[in-house]
Protein backbone atom coordinates (compact mmCIF):
# COMPACT_ATOMS: atom_id res chain seq x y z
CA UNK A 1 0.00 0.00 0.00
CA UNK A 2 2.89 2.91 1.45
CA UNK A 3 4.83 1.74 -2.59
CA UNK A 4 1.24 2.58 -4.48
CA UNK A 5 0.92 5.89 -2.41
CA UNK A 6 4.52 6.61 -2.97
CA UNK A 7 4.07 5.81 -6.80
CA UNK A 8 0.39 8.02 -6.72
CA UNK A 9 2.76 11.04 -5.36
CA UNK A 10 5.39 10.35 -7.57
CA UNK A 11 2.74 10.36 -10.34
CA UNK A 12 1.33 13.72 -9.23
CA UNK A 13 5.04 15.33 -8.77
CA UNK A 14 5.38 14.54 -12.46
CA UNK A 15 2.46 17.55 -13.00
CA UNK A 16 3.05 19.64 -10.22
CA UNK A 17 4.10 22.43 -12.94
CA UNK A 18 1.27 22.21 -14.92
CA UNK A 19 -1.57 22.13 -12.21
CA UNK A 20 -0.22 24.66 -10.07
CA UNK A 21 -0.34 26.76 -13.28
CA UNK A 22 -2.97 29.86 -13.80
CA UNK A 23 -5.71 28.98 -15.87
CA UNK A 24 -6.49 32.39 -17.56
CA UNK A 25 -3.15 34.13 -17.37
CA UNK A 26 -0.85 30.87 -17.72
CA UNK A 27 -2.99 28.15 -19.47
CA UNK A 28 -5.06 29.65 -22.50
CA UNK A 29 -1.85 32.32 -23.87
CA UNK A 30 0.09 28.38 -23.44
CA UNK A 31 -2.72 26.65 -25.50
CA UNK A 32 -3.25 29.80 -27.82
CA UNK A 33 0.30 29.74 -28.61
CA UNK A 34 0.24 26.06 -29.78
CA UNK A 35 -2.84 26.53 -31.97
CA UNK A 36 -0.64 29.11 -33.41
CA UNK A 37 2.20 27.01 -34.15
CA UNK A 38 -0.22 24.06 -35.53
CA UNK A 39 -1.41 26.61 -37.46
CA UNK A 40 2.18 27.78 -38.70
CA UNK A 41 2.24 23.68 -39.16
CA UNK A 42 -0.75 23.53 -41.53
CA UNK A 43 0.09 26.48 -43.60
CA UNK A 44 3.72 25.04 -44.10
CA UNK A 45 1.90 21.66 -45.07
CA UNK A 46 -0.80 21.63 -46.46
CA UNK A 47 -0.46 25.45 -48.31
CA UNK A 48 3.28 25.29 -49.29
CA UNK A 49 3.77 28.74 -47.09
CA UNK A 50 7.36 29.23 -47.05
CA UNK A 51 7.21 25.27 -45.37
CA UNK A 52 11.58 25.30 -44.99
CA UNK A 53 10.57 28.48 -42.11
CA UNK A 54 7.18 28.19 -40.95
CA UNK A 55 7.60 24.65 -40.13
CA UNK A 56 10.74 24.70 -37.36
CA UNK A 57 9.25 28.07 -36.47
CA UNK A 58 5.80 26.52 -35.34
CA UNK A 59 7.41 23.23 -33.79
CA UNK A 60 9.43 25.59 -31.80
CA UNK A 61 6.13 27.83 -31.02
CA UNK A 62 4.96 24.63 -29.38
CA UNK A 63 8.22 23.85 -27.56
CA UNK A 64 8.88 27.28 -26.02
CA UNK A 65 5.21 27.48 -24.46
CA UNK A 66 5.45 24.11 -23.10
CA UNK A 67 4.59 24.43 -19.25
CA UNK A 68 7.84 24.86 -17.37
CA UNK A 69 9.95 25.12 -20.98
CA UNK A 70 12.45 27.51 -19.11
CA UNK A 71 12.91 25.32 -16.16
CA UNK A 72 13.30 22.09 -18.51
CA UNK A 73 16.35 23.26 -20.03
CA UNK A 74 14.48 24.53 -23.31
CA UNK A 75 14.79 28.04 -23.23
CA UNK A 76 16.75 28.81 -19.59
CA UNK A 77 20.02 30.03 -20.35
CA UNK A 78 21.62 26.63 -20.43
CA UNK A 79 18.98 25.22 -22.46
CA UNK A 80 19.83 23.76 -26.30
CA UNK A 81 17.55 26.22 -27.70
CA UNK A 82 18.79 29.67 -25.80
CA UNK A 83 22.55 28.27 -26.65
CA UNK A 84 21.57 28.04 -30.16
CA UNK A 85 20.28 31.49 -30.19
CA UNK A 86 23.10 33.37 -28.44
CA UNK A 87 25.17 31.08 -31.16
CA UNK A 88 23.71 32.51 -34.07
CA UNK A 89 20.45 35.15 -33.86
CA UNK A 90 22.01 37.12 -30.92
CA UNK A 91 25.26 37.92 -32.91
CA UNK A 92 23.76 37.95 -36.28
CA UNK A 93 25.71 34.72 -37.58
CA UNK A 94 22.55 32.50 -39.07
CA UNK A 95 21.25 35.38 -41.31
CA UNK A 96 24.52 36.06 -42.58
CA UNK A 97 25.20 32.19 -43.15
CA UNK A 98 21.93 31.82 -44.95
CA UNK A 99 23.00 34.95 -47.39
CA UNK A 100 25.75 32.88 -48.13
CA UNK A 101 23.23 30.33 -49.63
CA UNK A 102 21.29 33.10 -50.95
CA UNK A 103 23.96 34.58 -53.07
CA UNK A 104 25.29 30.87 -53.89
CA UNK A 105 21.24 30.76 -55.06
CA UNK A 106 21.19 34.11 -57.79
CA UNK A 107 21.90 34.08 -61.09
CA UNK A 108 22.28 38.13 -61.28
CA UNK A 109 22.71 37.34 -65.08
CA UNK A 110 19.26 38.90 -66.34
CA UNK A 111 20.62 42.13 -64.37
CA UNK A 112 23.87 42.44 -65.77
CA UNK A 113 22.39 42.58 -69.55
CA UNK A 114 19.76 44.63 -68.45
CA UNK A 115 21.79 46.99 -65.39
CA UNK A 116 18.92 49.92 -65.75
CA UNK A 117 16.46 47.54 -64.21
CA UNK A 118 18.30 47.87 -61.38
CA UNK A 119 16.34 51.57 -60.50
CA UNK A 120 13.01 49.26 -60.00
CA UNK A 121 14.57 47.52 -56.79
CA UNK A 122 15.40 50.81 -55.53
CA UNK A 123 11.79 52.28 -56.03
CA UNK A 124 10.42 49.26 -54.56
CA UNK A 125 11.85 49.83 -51.21
CA UNK A 126 9.28 52.72 -50.63
CA UNK A 127 6.92 50.57 -48.45
CA UNK A 128 9.85 50.02 -46.22
CA UNK A 129 10.03 53.70 -45.34
CA UNK A 130 6.44 54.45 -45.47
CA UNK A 131 6.04 51.95 -42.54
CA UNK A 132 8.92 53.29 -40.97
CA UNK A 133 6.70 56.65 -40.73
CA UNK A 134 3.36 54.69 -40.54
CA UNK A 135 4.62 52.82 -37.24
CA UNK A 136 6.31 56.05 -35.93
CA UNK A 137 2.42 57.60 -36.00
CA UNK A 138 1.21 54.73 -34.29
CA UNK A 139 3.30 55.61 -31.40
CA UNK A 140 5.97 52.71 -31.81
CA UNK A 141 9.72 53.92 -30.85
CA UNK A 142 11.65 54.51 -33.58
CA UNK A 143 13.81 52.04 -33.48
CA UNK A 144 11.25 49.56 -33.00
CA UNK A 145 9.24 51.26 -36.37
CA UNK A 146 12.75 50.60 -37.81
CA UNK A 147 12.73 46.86 -36.77
CA UNK A 148 8.97 46.66 -38.61
CA UNK A 149 9.54 48.71 -41.46
CA UNK A 150 12.14 46.44 -42.61
CA UNK A 151 9.42 43.60 -43.04
CA UNK A 152 9.18 45.27 -46.40
CA UNK A 153 12.27 44.40 -47.54
CA UNK A 154 10.38 40.75 -48.19
CA UNK A 155 13.73 39.47 -47.38
CA UNK A 156 13.45 37.20 -44.11
CA UNK A 157 17.07 36.72 -43.32
CA UNK A 158 17.48 41.30 -43.45
CA UNK A 159 14.80 41.50 -41.49
CA UNK A 160 16.31 38.96 -38.91
CA UNK A 161 19.38 40.57 -38.59
CA UNK A 162 18.04 44.74 -38.69
CA UNK A 163 15.29 43.59 -36.01
CA UNK A 164 18.13 41.90 -33.82
CA UNK A 165 20.70 44.78 -33.78
CA UNK A 166 17.85 47.21 -33.13
CA UNK A 167 16.93 44.64 -30.26
CA UNK A 168 13.77 44.70 -30.97
CA UNK A 169 11.40 43.37 -28.41
CA UNK A 170 8.76 42.53 -31.68
CA UNK A 171 11.16 40.47 -33.31
CA UNK A 172 8.98 36.90 -33.23
CA UNK A 173 5.79 38.88 -34.84
CA UNK A 174 8.44 40.97 -37.40
CA UNK A 175 9.59 37.39 -38.39
CA UNK A 176 6.58 36.07 -38.59
CA UNK A 177 4.84 38.89 -40.62
CA UNK A 178 8.08 38.36 -42.94
CA UNK A 179 7.91 34.98 -43.99
CA UNK A 180 4.26 35.07 -44.14
CA UNK A 181 3.69 38.21 -46.31
CA UNK A 182 6.26 36.53 -48.79
CA UNK A 183 4.61 33.31 -49.36
CA UNK A 184 1.50 35.27 -49.90
CA UNK A 185 2.91 37.80 -52.77
CA UNK A 186 0.68 35.96 -55.36
CA UNK A 187 -1.90 37.48 -53.11
CA UNK A 188 -0.89 40.50 -52.14
CA UNK A 189 0.68 42.01 -55.06
CA UNK A 190 -1.98 41.05 -57.69
CA UNK A 191 -4.66 43.49 -56.56
CA UNK A 192 -2.19 46.57 -55.69
CA UNK A 193 -0.78 46.22 -59.14
CA UNK A 194 -4.59 46.01 -60.85
CA UNK A 195 -5.61 48.85 -58.77
CA UNK A 196 -2.69 51.02 -60.06
CA UNK A 197 -2.36 50.09 -63.66
CA UNK A 198 -5.11 49.99 -66.54
CA UNK A 199 -5.47 47.09 -68.70
CA UNK A 200 -3.62 48.65 -72.19
CA UNK A 201 -0.21 49.40 -69.24
CA UNK A 202 -0.67 45.73 -68.72
CA UNK A 203 -0.37 44.82 -72.43
CA UNK A 204 2.54 46.60 -72.83
CA UNK A 205 5.63 44.45 -74.58
CA UNK A 206 8.66 44.77 -74.07
CA UNK A 207 11.66 43.50 -76.16
CA UNK A 208 14.09 41.16 -74.52
CA UNK A 209 17.83 42.10 -75.53
CA UNK A 210 19.26 39.17 -74.18
CA UNK A 211 22.45 40.30 -74.39
CA UNK A 212 25.66 38.29 -73.37
CA UNK A 213 27.57 38.35 -70.23
CA UNK A 214 31.33 37.96 -69.86
CA UNK A 215 32.40 35.58 -67.26
CA UNK A 216 34.43 38.13 -66.38
CA UNK A 217 31.81 40.71 -65.49
CA UNK A 218 29.36 37.96 -63.65
CA UNK A 219 32.96 37.67 -61.12
CA UNK A 220 33.87 40.88 -60.73
CA UNK A 221 30.10 41.88 -60.24
CA UNK A 222 30.10 40.27 -56.93
CA UNK A 223 33.53 42.21 -56.02
CA UNK A 224 32.37 45.73 -57.08
CA UNK A 225 28.99 45.67 -55.39
CA UNK A 226 31.17 44.83 -51.90
CA UNK A 227 33.46 47.33 -52.74
CA UNK A 228 30.87 50.16 -53.30
CA UNK A 229 28.32 49.02 -50.92
CA UNK A 230 31.44 49.34 -48.42
CA UNK A 231 32.47 52.62 -49.46
CA UNK A 232 28.68 53.95 -49.01
CA UNK A 233 26.88 52.76 -46.97
CA UNK A 234 29.22 50.78 -44.05
CA UNK A 235 26.25 49.12 -42.27
CA UNK A 236 25.00 46.98 -45.23
CA UNK A 237 28.16 45.47 -45.99
CA UNK A 238 27.82 42.57 -43.76
CA UNK A 239 24.98 41.66 -44.88
CA UNK A 240 25.59 42.65 -49.17
CA UNK A 241 29.32 41.09 -48.59
CA UNK A 242 27.77 37.44 -47.61
CA UNK A 243 25.28 37.33 -50.46
CA UNK A 244 28.06 38.68 -52.51
CA UNK A 245 30.29 36.13 -51.19
CA UNK A 246 28.13 33.21 -52.13
CA UNK A 247 27.53 34.92 -55.18
CA UNK A 248 31.10 34.85 -56.01
CA UNK A 249 31.47 31.35 -55.17
CA UNK A 250 28.73 30.30 -57.27
CA UNK A 251 30.05 32.34 -60.66
CA UNK A 252 33.88 31.51 -60.12
CA UNK A 253 33.24 28.27 -61.76
CA UNK A 254 36.61 26.70 -59.89
CA UNK A 255 33.96 26.16 -56.67
CA UNK A 256 31.46 24.19 -58.26
CA UNK A 257 31.50 21.72 -54.97
CA UNK A 258 31.03 24.74 -52.79
CA UNK A 259 28.79 26.77 -54.43
CA UNK A 260 26.51 23.26 -54.75
CA UNK A 261 27.27 23.10 -50.67
CA UNK A 262 26.09 26.67 -50.09
CA UNK A 263 23.28 26.44 -52.03
CA UNK A 264 21.61 23.50 -50.45
CA UNK A 265 23.64 21.81 -47.33
CA UNK A 266 24.24 25.54 -45.87
CA UNK A 267 21.31 26.94 -46.97
CA UNK A 268 18.95 24.17 -45.71
CA UNK A 269 21.34 23.68 -41.98
CA UNK A 270 21.12 27.44 -41.29
CA UNK A 271 17.00 27.60 -41.92
CA UNK A 272 16.49 24.55 -39.94
CA UNK A 273 18.80 25.90 -36.94
CA UNK A 274 16.97 29.55 -37.43
CA UNK A 275 13.37 28.55 -37.94
CA UNK A 276 13.85 25.98 -34.40
CA UNK A 277 15.47 28.95 -32.61
CA UNK A 278 13.96 32.46 -33.55
CA UNK A 279 10.69 30.80 -31.90
CA UNK A 280 12.61 31.20 -28.83
CA UNK A 281 10.56 34.93 -29.21
CA UNK A 282 7.25 32.99 -29.84
CA UNK A 283 6.58 32.56 -26.11
CA UNK A 284 3.30 33.48 -24.94
CA UNK A 285 4.19 36.35 -22.91
CA UNK A 286 6.32 38.50 -25.50
CA UNK A 287 3.84 37.16 -28.60
CA UNK A 288 0.54 37.52 -27.60
CA UNK A 289 0.36 41.30 -26.93
CA UNK A 290 -2.02 44.15 -28.87
CA UNK A 291 1.63 45.18 -30.48
CA UNK A 292 1.96 41.84 -32.55
CA UNK A 293 -1.44 42.35 -34.93
CA UNK A 294 -0.08 45.95 -35.34
CA UNK A 295 3.15 44.84 -36.40
CA UNK A 296 1.28 41.93 -38.78
CA UNK A 297 -0.97 44.58 -40.09
CA UNK A 298 2.05 47.23 -40.74
CA UNK A 299 3.79 44.46 -42.75
CA UNK A 300 0.99 43.94 -45.41
CA UNK A 301 1.13 47.82 -45.46
CA UNK A 302 4.50 47.44 -46.14
CA UNK A 303 4.31 44.96 -48.84
CA UNK A 304 1.60 46.93 -50.73
CA UNK A 305 3.92 49.84 -50.31
CA UNK A 306 6.44 48.49 -51.80
CA UNK A 307 3.98 46.75 -54.61
CA UNK A 308 3.16 50.68 -55.47
CA UNK A 309 6.00 52.46 -55.21
CA UNK A 310 7.70 50.18 -57.79
CA UNK A 311 4.80 50.18 -60.04
CA UNK A 312 3.96 53.93 -59.91
CA UNK A 313 7.85 54.77 -60.29
CA UNK A 314 7.60 52.83 -63.71
CA UNK A 315 4.46 54.89 -64.87
CA UNK A 316 6.64 58.04 -63.83
CA UNK A 317 9.33 57.04 -65.81
CA UNK A 318 6.49 56.04 -68.85
CA UNK A 319 5.95 59.74 -69.27
CA UNK A 320 9.40 60.84 -70.47
CA UNK A 321 10.05 57.52 -72.50
CA UNK A 322 9.16 57.73 -76.18
CA UNK A 323 6.07 55.38 -77.05
CA UNK A 324 8.20 52.18 -78.25
CA UNK A 325 10.20 52.45 -75.25
CA UNK A 326 7.67 52.15 -72.84
CA UNK A 327 7.82 50.04 -69.70
CA UNK A 328 5.25 47.76 -68.67
CA UNK A 329 4.79 49.22 -65.37
CA UNK A 330 3.98 45.96 -63.35
CA UNK A 331 7.97 44.89 -64.08
CA UNK A 332 8.12 47.92 -61.14
CA UNK A 333 6.24 45.33 -58.57
CA UNK A 334 8.96 42.69 -59.11
CA UNK A 335 11.50 45.01 -57.33
CA UNK A 336 10.81 43.41 -54.08
CA UNK A 337 12.97 41.16 -52.60
CA UNK A 338 10.60 37.93 -52.56
CA UNK A 339 12.27 36.06 -55.19
CA UNK A 340 10.81 34.62 -57.52
CA UNK A 341 7.65 34.56 -56.52
CA UNK A 342 7.65 38.46 -57.31
CA UNK A 343 8.93 37.76 -60.70
CA UNK A 344 6.26 34.86 -61.46
CA UNK A 345 3.33 37.02 -61.04
CA UNK A 346 4.75 39.59 -62.98
CA UNK A 347 4.67 37.18 -65.69
CA UNK A 348 2.09 35.79 -65.06
CA UNK A 349 -0.53 38.67 -64.96
CA UNK A 350 1.13 40.06 -68.34
CA UNK A 351 0.38 36.49 -69.91
CA UNK A 352 -3.18 37.52 -68.55
CA UNK A 353 -3.51 40.78 -70.31
CA UNK A 354 -1.74 39.73 -73.63
CA UNK A 355 -1.19 35.88 -74.13
CA UNK A 356 2.08 36.96 -75.76
CA UNK A 357 3.29 39.36 -73.73
CA UNK A 358 6.42 37.47 -72.21
CA UNK A 359 7.41 39.69 -69.31
CA UNK A 360 9.32 36.62 -67.23
CA UNK A 361 13.19 37.84 -67.73
CA UNK A 362 12.57 41.00 -67.45
CA UNK A 363 10.78 40.80 -64.32
CA UNK A 364 13.65 39.01 -62.89
CA UNK A 365 16.19 41.02 -63.60
CA UNK A 366 14.43 43.20 -61.64
CA UNK A 367 13.32 40.68 -58.97
CA UNK A 368 16.80 40.16 -57.98
CA UNK A 369 17.22 43.55 -58.06
CA UNK A 370 15.34 44.28 -55.48
CA UNK A 371 17.32 41.22 -53.64
CA UNK A 372 20.11 43.94 -53.47
CA UNK A 373 18.12 46.90 -52.99
CA UNK A 374 16.27 45.49 -49.98
CA UNK A 375 19.70 44.28 -48.39
CA UNK A 376 20.92 48.02 -48.83
CA UNK A 377 17.96 49.38 -47.35
CA UNK A 378 18.14 47.09 -44.60
CA UNK A 379 21.94 48.92 -44.35
CA UNK A 380 20.32 52.22 -44.55
CA UNK A 381 18.11 51.82 -41.66
CA UNK A 382 21.03 50.46 -39.36
CA UNK A 383 23.14 53.82 -40.80
CA UNK A 384 20.35 55.93 -39.50
CA UNK A 385 19.33 53.95 -35.69
CA UNK A 386 21.85 51.14 -35.47
CA UNK B 1 -8.36 63.86 -30.30
CA UNK B 2 -7.47 66.46 -32.89
CA UNK B 3 -5.01 67.54 -30.41
CA UNK B 4 -3.49 64.04 -30.05
CA UNK B 5 -3.33 63.75 -34.42
CA UNK B 6 -1.87 67.45 -33.97
CA UNK B 7 0.90 65.51 -31.44
CA UNK B 8 1.99 63.23 -33.33
CA UNK B 9 2.15 64.88 -36.20
CA UNK B 10 4.30 67.32 -34.87
CA UNK B 11 6.65 64.94 -32.34
CA UNK B 12 10.27 64.80 -33.01
CA UNK B 13 9.98 60.63 -33.82
CA UNK B 14 7.81 61.70 -36.25
CA UNK B 15 9.70 64.34 -38.00
CA UNK B 16 12.82 62.45 -37.82
CA UNK B 17 11.15 59.28 -39.47
CA UNK B 18 10.10 61.15 -42.00
CA UNK B 19 13.31 62.73 -42.45
CA UNK B 20 15.57 59.55 -42.68
CA UNK B 21 12.74 57.95 -45.04
CA UNK B 22 13.57 60.49 -47.40
CA UNK B 23 17.14 60.46 -46.85
CA UNK B 24 17.00 56.34 -47.02
CA UNK B 25 15.73 56.54 -50.25
CA UNK B 26 17.71 58.95 -51.96
CA UNK B 27 20.49 57.06 -50.47
CA UNK B 28 19.22 53.72 -51.97
CA UNK B 29 18.84 55.56 -55.42
CA UNK B 30 22.52 57.22 -54.96
CA UNK B 31 23.92 53.39 -53.98
CA UNK B 32 21.87 51.57 -57.30
CA UNK B 33 23.13 54.29 -59.46
CA UNK B 34 26.42 53.65 -58.52
CA UNK B 35 26.30 49.98 -58.97
CA UNK B 36 24.36 50.67 -62.31
CA UNK B 37 27.30 52.48 -63.38
CA UNK B 38 29.38 49.77 -62.40
CA UNK B 39 27.22 47.29 -64.09
CA UNK B 40 27.55 49.55 -67.46
CA UNK B 41 31.46 49.77 -67.02
CA UNK B 42 31.61 46.14 -66.63
CA UNK B 43 29.43 45.22 -69.39
CA UNK B 44 32.05 47.39 -71.42
CA UNK B 45 35.13 46.54 -70.32
CA UNK B 46 34.16 42.79 -69.39
CA UNK B 47 35.04 41.72 -72.57
CA UNK B 48 37.91 43.91 -73.85
CA UNK B 49 40.64 41.54 -73.50
CA UNK B 50 38.48 38.44 -74.94
CA UNK B 51 37.97 40.58 -78.00
CA UNK B 52 41.46 41.39 -78.76
CA UNK B 53 42.53 37.87 -78.34
CA UNK B 54 39.48 36.44 -80.65
CA UNK B 55 41.12 39.51 -83.34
Amino acid sequence: MEILVEIWTKILALFEGTTSMDFTSEVIPMVIMWAFGGLLIYFAIAKDMEPTLLLPMGFGTILVNLPLAELVGVISEEGAIRILYDAGIANELFPLLLFIGIGAMIDFGPLLSNPKLMIFGAAAQFGIFFTLVAATLLGFPIKEAASIAVIGAADGPTSIYVANVLKSENIGAIIVAAYSYMALVPMVQPPVIKALTTKNERKIKMKYEGKAVSKRTKILFPIFVTIIVGLVSQQSVALVGFLMFGNLIRECGVLDSLSETAQKVLANLVTILLGITVATNMNAEKFLRKETFIILGLGLVAFVFDTAGGVLFAKLLNIFLPKDKKINPMIGAAGISAFPMSSRVVHKMGLEADNQNFLLMHATGVNVSGQIASVIAGGMILNFFG
Amino acid sequence: MLDKIIERFTAPEFIESLLCSVAGMAGIFIVVGVIILSIVLLNKFGTMGDKKSEE
